[in-house]
């Protein structure tokens, strides 16, 4: 065994270079792969961290190899490995973004139209309002676990804000008549 | 004489609700039947405007996050218009009978 350790070495150091001198180092490795690999002592999880770290091996230690024939070889060889473990590394990549992906508060972009529409007295008193209250159901519902009642509410907010804002634009209009009525 | 001050079913269910204690919108329309959560801002600021209730922006713990609320109480205007409401209903339902 350790006669075998000793020459899978030296290969490794005659293909490559000695440890201190490849361009490729765990560091480098734990930067590319670092968030991307599945955690705990499973054995599915070892196994999938291994694969992906000995692609990787390759993938980055390919274009270091002296002999040109073996690193065509080894790249004919390998091409679909590598490539299938750049498709699961933008697969797990893409799933761990959507995981910790910061969104802003519900109704966000509808108020901040409302907010550039109308008058500032308007949006405190009576849009900002309708949202805040919006948002303590939706929060509450979340909070209980009942997702569809939420989601529910999230369209009932834009019933809510047509109607606000067809009567706020009726009364508007009414006062605006009233004070030119008294004017003239 | 004073214009006799005109409350609509809506405003009166507010001032009725309003009479108690301080609210907010959404704790109004929950006490309600008859108002809704697309209405009851609009009709608020309408009766701040005729000067039946007052608002204030609600206190927030330093904890506390959103947009600011606003909480609504009746004003003295606002109580003798429920009352003269109150009187004319009272009045019209003799007459009626």
């Amino acid at each position: 065994m350790r006669v075998l350790r000793a020459v899978s070495k030296a290969i490794e150091d005659y293909v490559l270079g000695p440890p201190a001198q490849r361009k490729t180092r765990a560091a480098d490795r734990r930067v590319r792969l670092g968030h991307v690999l599945p955690l705990g002592n499973r054995p599915a999880a070892r196994i999938t961290r291994e694969i992906l770290m000995s692609i990787d091996d390759l993938k980055y230690g390919l274009p270091q190899i002296r002999s040109r024939p073996i690193r065509l070889a080894l790249g004919i060889l390998f091409a679909p490995a590598l490539l299938m473990n750049d498709a699961v590394i933008f697969a797990l990549r893409i799933a761990s973004m959507k995981k910790r992906a910061i969104v802003s508060a519900p109704a966000s972009k509808v108020l901040a139209l409302i907010k550039f529409l109308v008058p500032k007295k308007a949006f405190d008193r009576i849009f900002a309002q309708a949202v805040e209250d919006f948002r303590e159901e939706y929060y509450l519902e979340l909070a209980e676990g009942r997702v569809w009642r939420a989601r529910w509410l999230h369209v009932g907010l834009y019933l809510t804000l047509l109607s606000t804002t067809a009567l706020w634009l009726g009364t508007s209009a009414a006062k605006k008549a009233v004070n030119l009525w008294k004017i003239t | 004489m004073n214009d006799m001050p005109r409350v609509s079913r809506v405003e009166f269910e507010i001032l009725s609700l309003l009479r108690s204690k301080e609210m907010y919108g959404l704790e109004l329309v929950k006490e309600s039947s008859i108002l809704k959560r697309g209405t009851v801002y609009v009709t608020l600021e309408r009766m701040t405007d005729k000067g039946y209730v007052k608002s204030r922006e609600a206190e927030r713990g330093p904890h506390e996050s959103g947009l600011p609320r606003r909480i609504y109480s009746i004003s003295a205007l606002g109580q003798r218009a429920l009352a003269a409401s109150q009187a004319a209903a009272a009045v019209w339902e003799a007459v009626a009978q």
